[in-house]
């Protein structure tokens, strides 16, 4: 399937009268009653659920849609992940319910293969009518703890197809007129883990769309169910217009860029995603096309988080305060090739959404900047970060569960360096560590260190936040370590040759030394621990923004009194020399120029035949340049970007080639915007323990 | 009693000071304009309005922005945070949060951490969750970060040790050794602020307190001795963000509990006037020039919160549940991204103020709007500015044009309606999302705005009855003068319910009573003057947040504890599941000094007749329809003589707007009660 988003009035289940007119106020006014309705939504299921995933995590989204599915209102508190995902799986279920839905009905969905997100992530859908015409669509879609599956959390790196990830539902019909379906639910409830707590999250977000129903009822009483259809279309349309407005300043062209995942997690492979963006006019067509083939591992996605990472990102990008809502979708078109990791066919694994969403949004921030490159932003962590410490009470029955996803440093812009270990601005406002006291209280762990990683921001003129790095120490003899995670191998991107920030990194310390929980870094499953080994959570740094010799010395200087970077750094990325606390004005500028002259500049030439060595993009360099840059064969390296986020390939050595140029190919060519013969900074990026 | 007591409140722009005559039982009030650099002058000049020679003046109570100016312009004390070996970035890390509405925001920029990290210096030392001592506290290391404090001129330091909550003798012993290392410096303790666990909102409360600390001491300094200079010689108490007042040295040495001190007061005030006019559930809505605050009291309670955050920073300690929303009467009507009508939060403030005040604004406000319908005349507002009706009219035009409105009243309609709409919103979160009816309830409307759109926001939420206040204007520094003194006491005692030993829970209580009633007695309070309410912080085993539970008398049992934490889940989410594994968490302790309160002013000014109270009539544009409406002078009203709207009443300070579809009188305490007709 090549998708592209279905227009706002696709064929319905539910049919929808023509509209009547209406003034802007009352337009605000129901709008201003959505909000409202959403926010107590979100109230009651924070307080009512027993997944910690919702009520800590508040992982879970509601919102009013249209009776078409159209998402209508939400608020910024909801994941961006399920933005999108909301709207496809509410038009799932009216395409297979058509004809068949009335008051009083509820209905269940969560496969990703049409239009969920991951199988934890489970939509409830609650048709509005008034009194008997359609009204509005409610929803809610909520990250449950467990959802079944081969481990506890359903979630696991080693998932090689979907079954093994808990159970599936298609659009499921689970109350007719009024009256629950129990026996499906019996079903539902005898396949997951914990089945109590999960009726409860079903019940709690069952509560609010009760609610939710409710108050729908209220506002038709008071503007009549006209008006109300007629304000939802407005509001949509007027979402398009502001988009399209946003677009139109963005100068016309086709931009093309490429990231990676790590791998897999079934295979050390990194996975390419790419994109190329067309703004026409008003318009933006994104075509995911060479990116990935499917894969073994749990790294695929289902149709819609392709659109839903386009949209969030170009909103970020040209109208982060407009609404959200289905009609800022409409100007974006979006092909995502079916058999690929961002539109894969059944049964591939897709647990690894929060891995894989995240690598989109950095693809969709790197080509949409090189439009408009004042505006581009320095990667982010790029991973989901889950980590689990999971066991037994030393010398007791009773088992604990520690969990968190902790937050990295955030990208540099244009103004400012990014922010130290923050949720970033596609993520939800939420905690994504564990108080340490609360931890220690109930749990036999003990936080031994928790502080910033000196040196994580990616280096430049506007340095990337740093990320922290985290140690705890294990104070049970039963023990194990789960890690989901990614951009532990490929670092976040710098732009604008901004430095890479540094790199997610889980290892665990056992005998004074630092080992390997895994493999595959990042993807841990079920390492066993021992009374004393202490777990070490790195989280990445964001990338930088623009040359780091440009950075302003006292900025350095500060970032050293303050221990963001060290010394030695400030003098071999930044160039700033420091006598005691303060510049030195003369011997910076020196060494500046210094480091200037020894940048090493190769000059380019088009490399005929496969771009690619698998995944890979290929750089072809002759042996004089990787002695002096000390690279082998397959080595990783970027090339640094003046307008745009940096290129990744690995070395592969041409014993034929002068040692002043290498070879890209042209895709790569048209990436870097240089042609051959131009000159371009090369870097490697080192492993870890390089 | 005493014989004369004042409140003054000091907002940004007005002082204003109810002065209360206990022999005449009078009530005088006076307002000056606020001096922002030095807060003491404005208060001196304030009392000196209403009451040349202060040696009179028996009681001084004061609603200050000391505190929340301090956070807001970032100009609090060089603190030093010692902590805990390992944990110095505590402070900036968080909980990784933004604490700020900022989603899609790529630029976004984190409030930088009140203690930057040169200054955030660690020392060996370590408690385990059971209060154990896994490392001692490390008092050589402790010279070496006296030593760096000195050097960087820090005025404050906030020591924050790991699990202090359970123990706080590391704490307690470094804050000795600073002191005689460092005379001169302010110390404040997380344990003395906060003995509460999870340690990023302790540290960050108590780092606020150290922030504010040398802020405040000047200023309590400066008053003192400014009225005693000018022959006060009673106590200063101020009002705490809890709701209760404080007295100088408590202020002094808790400064971060003053940050709602202003918007406190106002509920206070209204708690008073609910008491005098009969009523127990009450919801305020306090309307200003920039803001709207809005509190749900309920039998004669405000609601509570234990934690909430102030500018991006988070402040554990139990406070007002207010909320706030951008809406006021000088909140800009305009029009973003092309179609987008938006009311506020932008302000056009005190300069240049709405278009109508002829001071150079040309952008259209709530208060324009108003002025086009005819709800505001043109009479003065304050003692300075007559409303100009033409400017209003052009400035609402202009945007009646821009977006396509067919006419200027149904521009102003559409202001004033989305500005309500955001108010009513305010009023659900806190009374339907939080499982209240908002029609079980008075709606207390008051403040420069409030009055006037009181009937519009309560028929958008369904509340049938209204009460505005006598001084509408002055209800914070009025609240000032009725409250009872106040102090907190809290410490976390986690413990499953299940397993629960009621004895120590009890021994608890006692022990927080028992200091409560000393905290009291040296304050001057007989036995029979004090009060102690118990709560408790209680939650389901799994989940991370806690509700508070009123523990009233002797309830200490198991069962009884069960029941009291169901019956508020219950109201507070609909429904709780009985067998739930239930934990408790912390212990509160309210210890409350009853004051004397003012007796309420006799009513003064009544004529016999209705007619005799109409100044005027004026057109009132309502669902784009004329009327005409009478306009009553407040003062002049008769006693409980009903009259229906449309109907306007005004008063220095505040109209008040009586739509079609409801009834106003004048009651015996000189309070309106409306009434919808329904």
């Amino acid at each position: 399937m090549s998708d592209l988003i279905p227009a706002a009035n696709a064929q319905a289940g539910i049919a929808v009268q023509p509209a009547v007119t209406i003034d802007p106020i009352t337009v605000e006014l129901v709008q201003a009653r959505l909000s409202s309705i959403v926010r107590e939504m979100r109230t009651i299921i924070i307080r009512t659920a027993y997944s910690r995933m919702i009520i800590e995590g508040h992982d879970f989204s509601s919102a009013v849609l249209s009776p078409t599915g159209d998402l209508v209102a939400a608020s910024e508190l909801e994941q961006p992940t399920h933005i999108s995902a909301l709207s496809w799986s509410a038009r799932a279920l009216i395409e297979k319910y058509r004809g068949d839905i009335g008051p009083g009905d509820l209905f269940l969905h969560n496969d990703p293969y049409t239009g969920g997100s991951h199988l934890n992530d489970v939509g409830l859908f609650y048709p509005v009518f008034h009194p008997d015409e359609p009204l509005a669509i409610v929803g809610v879609m909520a990250h449950w703890q467990d959802i079944g599956g081969m481990v506890p959390g359903s979630l696991s790196g080693s998932a090689t197809d979907i079954y093994q990830e808990g159970i599936r539902i298609p659009s499921l019909r689970i109350a007719r007129r009024g009256v629950w379906l129990t026996e499906v639910l019996d079903l539902l409830f005898a396949n997951v883990r914990e089945p109590q707590d999960r009726r409860g999250d079903l019940s709690a977000m069952e509560g609010a769309c009760r609610i939710a129903e409710r108050r729908l009822h209220a506002m038709a009483g008071r503007f009549g169910v006209a008006t109300i259809r007629t304000a939802l279309t407005a509001l949509l349309d007027r979402a398009e217009q502001r988009m399209r407005d946003a677009i139109r300043d963005v100068p016309d062209g086709e931009y093309a860029y490429e990231t990676y995942l790590d791998n897999s997690g079934e295979s050390p492979a990194p996975l390419r995603l790419k994109l190329k963006l067309t703004v026409t006019g008003d318009e933006i067509h994104a075509d995911f096309a060479g990116s990935a083939p499917q894969v073994l591992g749990p790294a695929n996605l289902g149709p819609a988080p392709a659109t839903t990472a386009t949209f969030t990102m170009t909103k970020a990008l040209l109208d982060p305060a407009g609404p959200i809502n289905a009609g800022a979708l409409r100007p974006l078109k979006v092909n995502a090739p079916l058999g690929t990791v961002v539109n894969a066919r059944p049964p591939a694994a897709c647990g690894a959404i929060g891995e894989v969403r995240r690598a989109l949004e950095a693809l969709v921030v790197g080509t949409l900047g090189k439009a408009i490159p004042e505006r581009l932003v320095g990667d982010l962590k790029g991973a989901s970060n889950i980590t689990t410490l999971s066991g037994r009470h030393p010398g007791q029955t009773r088992d604990f569960l520690f969990a968190e996803f902790p937050a990295g440093g955030t990208g540099a812009t244009a103004q400012a360096d990014g922010n130290n270990t923050m949720r970033n601005f596609a993520e939800g406002d939420i905690s994504s560590i564990q108080p340490i006291e609360a931890a220690e209280l109930g749990c036999p762990l003990r936080v031994e260190r928790m502080l910033l990683r000196q040196d994580s921001g990616g280096a430049g003129r506007q340095r990337g936040g740093l990320g922290l790095q985290r140690e705890i120490r294990v104070l049970t003899p039963e023990a194990q370590l789960s890690v989901l995670s990614d951009k532990n191998i490929i670092p976040p991107y710098g732009v604008r040759t901004g430095g890479a920030g540094g790199r997610n990194r889980f290892t665990v310390r056992r005998d004074g030394k630092e080992i390997e929980p895994s493999p595959l870094p990042g993807k841990v499953t079920g390492f066993p621990l021992r009374a004393d080994d202490v777990v070490i959570e790195r989280t990445a740094g964001g990338g930088g923004y623009g040359d780091a010799l440009e950075r302003e010395p006292e900025a350095v200087a500060r970032d050293v009194r303050f221990g963001y970077v060290a010394p030695e750094t400030a003098r071999s990325m930044y160039g700033v020399v420091l006598s005691g606390d303060n510049v030195n004005a003369a011997a910076t500028a020196a060494l500046r120029a210094r480091l200037r002259a020894a940048k090493i500049l190769l000059r380019l030439a088009k490399l005929d035949g496969d771009e690619y060595r698998g995944s890979n993009r290929v750089v072809e360099i002759g042996p004089s340049a990787a002695q002096q840059l000390r690279l082998a064969d397959g080595d990783l390296i970027e090339f640094a970007c003046p307008h745009g986020p940096s290129l990744l390939a690995w070395v592969r050595i041409d014993t034929q080639l002068a040692g002043d140029s290498c070879r890209v190919g042209a895709s790569g060519l048209a990436i870097l915007g240089l042609a051959p013969g131009d000159v371009a900074e090369l870097r490697p990026i080192r492993a870890h323990n390089a | 009693m005493d014989a004369l007591i004042a409140g003054v409140d000091v907002g940004g722009t007005f002082t204003d000071i109810v002065l209360f005559d206990a022999q005449r039982g009078e009530l005088i009030v006076g307002k000056v304009p606020s001096t922002p650099a030095n807060q003491s002058q404005g208060v001196l000049h304030g009392l000196q309005s209403v009451l040349p020679a202060l040696d009179r003046l028996g009681k001084l109570v004061h609603g200050t922005t000391v505190a929340t100016n301090t956070m807001l312009q970032k100009s609090g004390a060089v603190v030093a945070l010692v902590t805990s070996a390992g944990f110095r970035d505590v402070l900036e890390i968080g909980r990784t949060r933004r604490m700020l509405p900022s989603l899609y925001d790529t630029t976004f920029q984190r409030p930088a951490p009140l203690v930057a990290r040169p200054l955030r210096l660690e020392v060996a030392e370590r408690l385990g969750a059971d209060g154990i001592v896994l490392t001692p506290l490390d008092e050589t290391g402790l010279a070496g970060v006296a030593d760096a404090i000195r050097e960087a001129h820090a005025e404050s330091i906030a020591v924050c040790f790991l699990h202090s909550y359970v123990d706080a003798t590391h704490e307690l012993r470094a804050k000795a050794f600073l002191r005689r290392a460092l005379p001169g410096v302010w110390i404040t303790t997380s344990a003395e602020v906060v003995p509460e666990f999870r340690e990023y909102e302790r540290f960050s409360t108590t780092v606020i307190n150290a922030y504010l600390l040398p802020v405040m001491d000047r200023y309590m300094a400066a008053l003192s001795t400014q009225l005693a200079a000018h022959g006060y010689r009673g106590n200063v108490y101020t009002m705490s963000s809890g709701g209760g007042i404080m007295d100088l040295d408590t202020a002094r040495s808790i400064p971060v509990r003053t940050i709602l001190s202003g918007p406190a007061g106002g509920v206070t005030g209204a708690i008073w006037i609910s008491r005098v006019a009969g009523l127990a559930d009450v919801i305020t809505c306090d309307m200003g020039g920039t803001s709207t605050d809005v509190c749900l009291i309920e039998n004669l309670t405000p609601a509570f919160v234990n934690e909430a955050a102030f500018a991006g920073y988070p402040i554990k300690g139990r406070e007002v549940a207010i909320n706030t929303v951008g809406a006021g009467g000088g909140s800009v009507a305009y029009v973003e991204g092309g179609n987008t009508l938006h009311v506020g939060p932008r302000s056009a403030g005190a300069e240049p103020g709405p278009a109508c005040y002829g001071r150079g604004g040309t952008e259209p406000t709530v208060t324009d709007a108003n002025v086009v319908l005819g709800r505001l005349g043109t009479r003065l507002l304050g003692r300075w500015i007559r409303p100009d009706r033409e400017l209003a009219i052009r400035a609402v035009g202009a945007l009646a044009d821009k977006l396509g409105v067919a006419s200027i009243e149904a521009m102003a309609e559409g202001i004033v309606r989305i500005a309500v709409a955001q108010m009513a919103n305010a009023i659900r979160e806190i009374s339907i999302e939080r499982g209240y009816d908002p029609s079980d309830f008075v709606l207390l409307a008051f403040g420069g705005a409030g009055p006037m759109h009181a009937t519009q926001i309560a028929d958008e939420i369904a509340m049938h009855e209204i009460l505005i206040p006598i001084l509408p204007g002055n209800l914070s520094a009025l609240g000032l003068l009725a409250s009872d003194q106040s102090y907190e006491r809290v410490r976390t005692f986690v413990a499953r319910l299940s397993t629960l030993d009621p004895e120590p829970l009890a021994a608890a209580l006692d022990e927080h009573e028992r200091l409560g009633r000393d905290q009291l007695s040296q304050r001057g309070f007989e036995p029979h003057a004090m009060r102690f309410r118990h709560a408790l912080d209680m939650r389901y085993a799994r989940q991370a947040f806690e509700l508070t539970v009123d523990l009233p008398g002797s309830v200490r049992s198991r069962a009884e504890l069960r029941k009291n934490f169901l019956d508020a889940y219950a109201r507070h989410y609909g429904r709780a599941d009985p067998e739930g594994e239930i934990e408790i968490v912390n212990l509160r302790t309210t210890s409350v000094g009853v004051t004397d309160k003012p007796a309420f002013p006799p009513v003064r000014g009544a004529v016999q007749r209705l007619a005799h109270a109409v100044t005027a009539e004026r057109t009132l544009v309502v669902d784009g329809t004329v009327l005409m409406a009478a306009v009553y002078e407040r003062e002049r009203l008769p006693i409980d003589v009903i009259f229906e709207g449309p109907a306007i009443i005004e008063e220095d300070g505040a109209t008040t707007v009586v739509l079609p579809g409801w009834r106003a009188r004048r009651d015996a305490t000189g309070n309106l009660r409306l009434s919808a007709i329904r």
